[in-house]
């Protein structure tokens, strides 16, 4: 309980384990080096108290004898170590802080590179369960609340550390009855520390969750705008949104009034403490109470003057490390999320079959690293022989069932063949399953019963990147990419020439609408291709799959955002694009699909008829009571 | 500027009050090394010890006083600036909602938001900050300066000598990085949208197997990024290390001359306690104020992101009266409008009859002079269906968003039964039009909440009967929870298609005179939407219907079609004409009916 009140959760210690951990691993040599190097800064700067008692106490004795020459010399001796002291101290300050530069920059870039990279090993339903925004914020907020945490917090609590310790000794070796006053009242600041500095912790959260509110509903009537616009609800939104910020207003005010009071209390603890420590010190002077210290010296002025110094030091350790404190809750929690980010389930792949570049030699299929447009499968048995097969594009699915969440069935004893070359449709009722079909052939999901038989491999034998190089895609929501459009045409084959994508782009019936942009095929696309319409970006991202040139083409509601007339005049191409190829199709558009050799009708996760336009039409079924308008599907 | 001033001025004796107590509490700093001295030199070297409890008393009183006087100023601060943070978003937040929509598509709306949110937030701890150290700090750093004067002139110019160096280094080093720091933030900027697009093309990235080439791309951003932040970071190294060599060596100046002065009996050793404590006073005020000077810009930078959209002019359809500068705005379409068959004099009658008229309509988004819909020229009377049909991005949604006073800096003129729809205060025309908008959008809250936006009064049984008529009513009272049915932010927890029927509902409730579905059964199947426009063709509570579809078969039956190819009418009439008038409509009915439903 009394940990939680903390914030501190039962993560925090492996999680600070785990980023010290990777820290090593980064830079095994640079961050011990800069680790001793803050030590050596922490002692050095904390040990000058000494020379300055010895100082002191050869000045006090000269005082009293009246001999100062016999003194100048040890005192000049005591500042030459103290002036060395000094030079190594800036020495090393500056050095770790250097250091720390590089450190602190170059672990983030590595901590930002392996989430990005394990991020695209991630299987698609992790894209499914989180929002944008909030593995967005892995990069942003989290990454930034680590830099605080690896840059200042780590130095920081490390020469604090060193600082107190040597300072607490020093005390000690000095004087007892002081050390203790100087104890007492860091005791007395962790506390206000803790309770004022718990009470704005506590407002700082509700802040934070306030400010989250009000930031979703702004979102929320920025997205509805017209809407809100047109049924004349300004002035209600408004009155909620007076409702979020009013609250916010009083959580932040009281968060900023806690915060804001705490440093100048404990400043003035400290000021009050350094008071203090000179009134008991001269009392102990004056009534020559009796010494206890490690050093065995007797109180003198010599030792007073020094311990107002490391008061002054303590008590601003004091101060830094509560200061640090949100700061380190913040680190800490940032790198967990961090490292659950990096630690998230990696899509499965355990196929060993290969897609290779061939070539045709007398009948024989050979391996060959030329470009030969001709592709096998390469499977190596266990005894070591070498098995070439034609990637043809033929496609099965046996008895196939799948689920989303592992409890509602989303598709039951899916069977599905396609022979090379074939067009094989789907339709159906929005959630009937179509997409589910087509998004388990290219493994974005796994099935949970059955079997997807690729060109007579297992799909799950096959290297996934090679089992989805032979498959292209269109997808309804077209995702276009910041560059050019021929980069974004040649997206779908890197080595392809201008010639090859414009030719692509002509097939697809992408040609004429970008030689009519302002730079043509240069014309930079920017957020998603903003800048186009919904239909031309479908002709882009048609025009990339073709390039692509691949054996299969899934094609998902691919010309639902082009008008029917355009379709009509792009119809051509894409008759072009799936000559040859294995095409799966979704529609709701029934003009799209009645040319497939087979047309599937899915109801909630089921095929229920198949079979040609014809065929179906002739049965009466489902298929004709939707083409013909007389049932409702959902 | 001004807005912020008003803001602060509204707690006047509170920001007043602030920075004053802020100074008070300098003064006190600065009294401390002096009572020291005292004490030094009057108290313990004389051995007075009347002296000595005198001044540690003394040093006490400053101690609480000063303490209160911060915890006055901080509280105060903390309260202005969190009412100016509050009385900007409410102003900020009223404006962005009274934006016109041409107005939200020039700044974006995920910038409005970083305003709305981030910026806001850095106004307001500038103002607070300002309001604790603005004066404080240069008050610390001169009082010290004069304070070491009085005690010793001479060594008052080592005082000034290292102020000097002090701000040369830091100064210096804020303008090296400064620059740096805004590359810094484009570099952060092309970083996060890599993330960004990375995360919402992730199936086209698979599907391609580009995740190499989308980690070789991260990389390399990744490394440009951190590059520049290690430079400014050694930069900035810099910056601890020597400022504390500066204050050394000035401490040691200090003392190298004072040991002299102090031989010569001209100070006393007190005064040079009192002048080293001055010394560190000013290095920790002046780091202080480096902090504070980057502070007010990032808070400046803040502030004209905030007022530029204050700045837009809201291009409202006004209030009657208001506007000359409309009548400025027509007289450019002089020249057209003289081109015009229309006769607007001879009209005024005839317009009665007429429910929209639109006349000479043109209007273009951006600057670049293409215009999104142009010479859109028609009338329908009370009473009459309109139906609107064209290809993507042929302007049907913009000629709907034109006549419901979206973008109401067209050219031309649109009348409303009779009366130019610029003269029609805002609520008049926005209450005169039920709108279906072609994205579904839903508010959270419940399901009553979401119906009752048009009509607060209606009663249970309208919004059923609106249910039912949108074919709403069935997986509503499927779900069980009847009109309390939560609805999650911008209704996530229906269906595409779920949402477009209750988006219909919506505009079911309440009264009108025109109903317009903006392309709003896209996401229904056809079975679905014929019974939709069946039930739509019984409802009478509107005096115009307005479809905008792209399917032939929902507005075939009405009473007038208006066929659009690029930001052009090309074609107007009823179906049976237009397939012998427009070739255009000809060829979109073909594509998606055969020969004989023609």
């Amino acid at each position: 309980m009394e940990n939680k009140k903390k914030g501190i959760d039962k993560d925090f210690f492996p999680t600070l384990k785990r980023i010290l951990k990777t820290l090593f691993s980064f830079y095994p040599v640079f961050l011990p080096l800069t680790l001793v190097l803050i030590v050596v800064n922490a002692v050095v700067s904390a040990i000058p108290s000494l020379f300055q008692q010895k100082i002191i106490s050869l000045v006090e004795r000269a005082y009293k004898s009246g001999e100062w020459k016999s003194v100048s010399e040890p005192i000049f001796n005591q500042i030459t170590i103290l002036a060395i002291l000094y030079g190594i101290s800036l020495l090393a300050a500056f050095i770790y802080n250097w250091n720390l530069a590089t450190i602190t920059q170059g672990s983030l870039k590595k901590y930002r590179q392996k989430m990005f990279d394990g991020m695209q090993d991630l299987p698609i339903s992790f894209f499914d369960k989180n929002k944008t925004g909030d593995i967005m914020s892995h990069y942003t907020n989290d990454i930034d609340s680590m830099r605080q945490f690896i840059s200042i917090c780590i130095p920081q609590a490390l020469s604090s550390f060193i600082t107190i310790v040597t300072v607490v000794f020093l005390m000690l070796y000095y004087s007892l009855w002081l050390s203790l006053l100087v104890i007492l009242g860091s005791v007395l600041m962790i506390r206000v520390v803790k309770d004022i500095g718990g009470k704005s912790g506590h407002f700082f959260m509700r802040q934070q969750e306030e400010l989250a509110k009000s930031e979703g509903f702004i979102q929320e009537m920025m997205n509805g705008q017209k809407v809100v616009k047109v049924f004349n609800h300004e002035s209600e939104a408004i009155a909620d949104f007076d409702h979020y910020n009013d609250e916010l207003f009083s959580v932040s005010n009281s968060a900023n009034r806690y915060s804001s009071v705490i440093m100048p209390i404990l400043g003035n603890i400290g000021n009050i403490l350094y008071v203090l420590v000179a009134i008991l010190g001269g009392v102990l002077l004056t009534y020559k109470v009796p010494n206890l210290s490690i050093s065995g010296l007797a109180l003198s002025i010599s030792i007073v003057i020094p311990f107002l110094n490391m008061t002054r030091q303590f008590a601003g350790m004091v101060g830094q490390i509560s200061s640090e404190v949100n700061a380190v809750v913040m680190g800490i929690a940032g790198a967990k999320r961090v490292f659950a980010l990096m630690d998230e389930m990696k899509e499965e792949d355990s196929g060993h079959i290969r897609l290779v570049s061939v070539k045709d030699m007398d009948g024989e299929l050979v391996e060959t690293t030329d470009r030969t447009e001709m592709w096998a499968w390469k499977e190596v048995k266990e005894d070591g022989t070498v098995v070439l097969k034609r990637l043809l594009g033929d496609v099965e699915l046996r008895d196939v069932d799948f689920s989303y969440d592992g409890k509602r069935m989303i598709l039951k004893g899916i069977n599905v063949f396609a022979h090379p070359g074939e067009k094989v449709a789907f339709v159906g009722a929005t959630g009937a399953g179509k997409t589910t079909i087509t998004n388990l052939l290219n493994r974005f999901y796994s099935i949970q019963k059955g079997e997807i038989i690729y060109d007579g491999f297992d799909v799950y034998d096959i290297c996934l990147g090679d089992l989805r190089r032979s498959l292209g895609i269109i997808l309804q929501d077209t995702v276009l990419f910041t560059g050019t459009v021929m980069e974004n045409i040649r997206y779908g084959k890197l080595d392809a020439s201008d010639e090859e994508c414009i030719a692509a782009a002509r097939l697809a019936g992408a040609d004429d609408f970008i030689t009519r942009l302002p730079n043509g095929y240069d014309t930079e696309l920017s957020g998603n291709g903003g800048n186009l319409s919904q239909g031309q970006r479908q002709l882009l991202s048609i025009a990339r799959a073709a390039v692509a040139d691949p054996p299969v083409l899934i094609m998902d509601e691919a010309t639902s955002s082009i008008d029917t007339r355009t379709e009509a005049i792009v119809q051509k191409g894409m008759d072009a694009l799936m000559a040859g190829r294995t095409v799966f199709v979704i529609a709701h558009r029934l003009s799209t699909v009645q040319n497939s050799d087979v047309i599937m009708v899915l109801e909630q996760g089921e095929i229920i008829e198949r079979g040609s336009h014809e065929k179906l039409i002739s049965e009466k079924g489902k298929y004709y009571q939707l083409y013909t308008g007389a049932f409702e599907l959902e | 500027m001004k807005r912020l001033l008003s803001y602060i001025s509204e707690l006047k004796g509170k920001s007043i009050i602030a920075p004053l107590f802020k100074c008070l509490e300098s003064l006190f700093e600065l009294f401390v090394p002096m009572v020291i001295a005292y004490m030094i030199d009057s108290g313990i070297q004389k051995g007075n010890a009347a002296i000595i409890w005198k001044s540690l008393f003394l040093l006490l009183l400053l101690a609480l006083i000063g303490l209160s006087c911060a915890i006055v100023a901080q509280y105060f601060a903390a309260e202005v600036a969190m009412h100016v943070g509050q009385s900007y978003r409410n102003a900020l937040f009223h404006k962005v909602l009274n934006l016109s929509y041409s107005n939200v598509d020039e700044v974006g709306s995920a910038s409005l938001l970083t305003r709305l949110g981030p910026d806001i937030f850095q106004i307001e701890s500038t103002v607070n900050m300002v309001l604790r150290l603005f004066l404080r700090s240069p008050f610390i750093v001169f009082g010290a300066v004069i304070m070491a004067f009085r005690i010793s002139p001479s060594i008052s110019l080592l005082f000034i000598l290292v102020l000097v160096l002090l701000s040369v280094l830091i100064f210096g080093i804020m303008l090296i990085t400064m620059p740096l720091y805004k590359k810094i933030q484009v570099a952060l900027e092309k970083i996060t949208k890599q993330v960004r697009e990375n995360i919402l093309g992730v199936r086209v990235i698979r599907a391609f197997y580009r995740e190499k080439k989308e980690e070789e791309g991260f990389q390399k951003s990744n490394e440009a990024y951190t590059a520049m932040q290690v430079k400014v970071g050694k930069i900035s190294s810099l910056l601890n290390p020597l400022s504390m060599l500066i204050i050394q060596l000035g401490l040691m100046g200090i003392l190298y001359f004072s040991s002299r002065l102090v031989n010569d009996g001209r100070l006393f050793q007190g005064n040079v306690v009192a002048l080293t404590n001055y010394m560190s006073q000013i290095l920790a005020e002046l780091l202080k104020l480096a902090n504070l000077i980057i502070l007010i810009l990032k808070g400046l930078a803040s502030l004209d992101r905030v007022e530029e959209v204050f700045a837009i002019e809201n291009e409202q359809v006004e209030e009657a009266s208001s506007d000359l500068s409309r009548q400025y705005g027509s007289m450019d379409n002089a020249e057209i409008e003289s081109d015009s068959k229309w006769n607007t004099e001879d009209n005024t009658s005839k317009d009665e009859e007429e429910a929209i008229v639109f006349q000479n309509v043109s209007f273009s988004y951006g600057n670049n002079g293409e215009y999104a819909v142009s010479d859109l020229n028609f009338s329908i009377k009370k009473g009459e269906s309109l139906g609107i049909i064209g290809g993507t991005g042929s302007g049907k949604t913009t000629l709907i968003s034109l006549l419901s006073g979206f973008y109401p800096c067209y050219s031309g003129e649109i009348r409303l039964f009779g009366k130019n729809q610029r003269n029609y205060v805002k609520e008049e025309l926005f209450g005169s039009i039920a709108l279906v908008p072609q994205k579904a959008v839903l508010f959270s809250g419940t399901l009553r909440e979401n119906l009752l936006w048009r009509n607060k009064n209606a009663t249970d049984k309208e919004l059923w009967d609106a249910l039912d008529m949108a074919c709403a009513k069935e997986f509503i009272e499927e779900k069980g929870k009847g009109l309390e049915l939560p609805v999650t932010e911008e209704g996530k927890n229906f269906s595409g298609g779920q949402r477009q029927r209750l988006c219909i509902a919506r505009a079911l409730v309440g009264e009108a005179k025109f109903l317009i579905l903006d392309d709003s059964s896209s996401a229904l199947d056809f079975a679905t939407e014929r019974k939709l426009r069946h039930a739509l063709s019984a409802y009478k509570r509107v005096e115009n219907k307005i479809i905008i579809s792209q399917r032939v078969a929902s507005i075939r039956d009405l009473d007038k079609i208006i066929v659009m190819d690029q930001g052009k009418i090309v074609g107007m009439g009823k179906h049976k004409a237009l397939l012998e008038s427009s070739p255009v409509y000809k060829e979109i009915c073909l594509s998606q009916l055969k020969k004989e439903e023609l």
